[in-house]
């Protein structure tokens, strides 16, 4: 049998920590910048069940060579998310907390996280067909040099995802909330 | 103000009669489950020792922690934003310190042995009350108040 557990506890100095839960917010965005700094480090991404997964490389594509690492051929995108250089996106209000990568300075951004919301592994999975037309087939020709054949529909791109939710993560973010709520010092989650 | 509990009153009893450090790992173990089962993760339940009513204590806050973090984590934005919204969370966290809602069903409340004041009654979204009936798990608000 389960029992009704009294907390002894009040929550009202919970309720008035949470009223302002920036500090909070700034910690759980310094965890996951971390997570995402490994995941472009290590070119591999944390699952939502919690696995450890290589990205599929990067291969030469016409004239352009293959990057050493995936996602990193200008390392504008990595710093980005690093909530460095152009397109960083950092909003922390009492409201909530929002940070990413603006599409309009990373239009691929989105096709590699693997869509919007959150990426769940099917959605990793399947890679993006983005539907060829006749301006794509001159683009390509005139800047890599690589002329599609006519039966050529579609151009696949693999996903490599990032910045998902993942157990650690949730754990790791609940356990920083629930220093704050207590009134505990977040420490340097980075 | 209470909270509904996930710790086994058996395990308690245990640890209150011998205080062996395995019976409370036990229901550490027991509370982990319970919570994971709620919310649907594999969450090691980090406590510190202590006596029972502050392992409860911990027990509890933990799982507090845990519901308001995916209760907020709903992802605002689309493709590369990524983010928290905190006002469900904290609407949550005021109606359990209120006593209109509580944080788990854990507990029977048509057994009158298991109620205690603040968590008599779940209010839904669309303000229907439930009375004394098993209340929903935080899963269940978490349906009903984000849209």
């Amino acid at each position: 049998m389960r029992a009704v557990v009294d907390n002894p506890r009040p929550l009202d100095p919970m309720v008035a920590a949470a009223s302002d839960p920036t500090p909070y917010f700034r910690a759980w965005l310094a965890m996951r910048r971390k997570q995402v700094r490994s995941e472009f480090a290590g070119a591999r991404w944390l699952s939502p069940g919690g696995a450890s997964v290589k990205w599929k490389p990067v291969g030469p594509f016409g004239s352009r060579e293959a990057p050493t690492s995936p996602l990193n051929r200008t390392g504008r995108l990595a710093a980005a998310y690093q909530g460095q250089g152009a397109g960083a996106i950092e909003e922390i209000t009492e409201k909530g907390v929002l940070w990413g990568v603006r599409g309009s300075v990373h239009p691929a951004a989105a096709v590699h996280r693997g869509g919007g919301g959150k990426v769940l592994v099917a959605q990793a999975n399947a890679p993006e067909r983005i539907p060829v037309t006749g301006r794509m087939r001159l683009f390509l020709g005139h800047k890599f040099g690589v002329r599609l054949k006519s039966s050529t529909m579609f151009i696949v791109i693999p996903r490599r995802p990032h910045a998902t939710d993942n157990p650690v993560a949730s754990t790791r973010g609940a356990a920083l909330l629930s220093a704050h709520v207590r009134g505990l010092a977040l420490g340097n989650a980075s | 103000m209470a909270l509904s509990g996930y710790v086994d009153a058996e395990h308690l009893e245990l640890v209150r009669k011998d205080g062996k450090e395995a019976n409370r790992q036990r229901a550490v173990n027991s509370a982990s489950a319970t919570i994971n089962s709620h919310l649907g993760g594999r969450h090691a339940v980090p406590v510190v020792a202590g006596d029972d009513e502050e392992l409860s204590a911990q027990l509890e806050e933990w799982a507090l922690a845990l519901a308001l973090y995916r209760l907020s984590s709903g992802t605002p934005g689309t493709g590369s934003r990524i983010g928290l919204r905190w006002a469900d969370a904290m609407r949550q966290l005021r109606a359990i310190r209120d006593g209109s809602q509580v944080l788990i069903g854990a507990a029977p409340l048509s057994d009158p042995a298991n109620r205690s004041e603040g968590a008599v009654e779940m209010v839904g979204a669309a303000g229907t009350k439930r009375a004394n009936s098993f209340p929903p798990s935080l899963f269940d608000c978490e349906r009903n108040m984000i849209p």
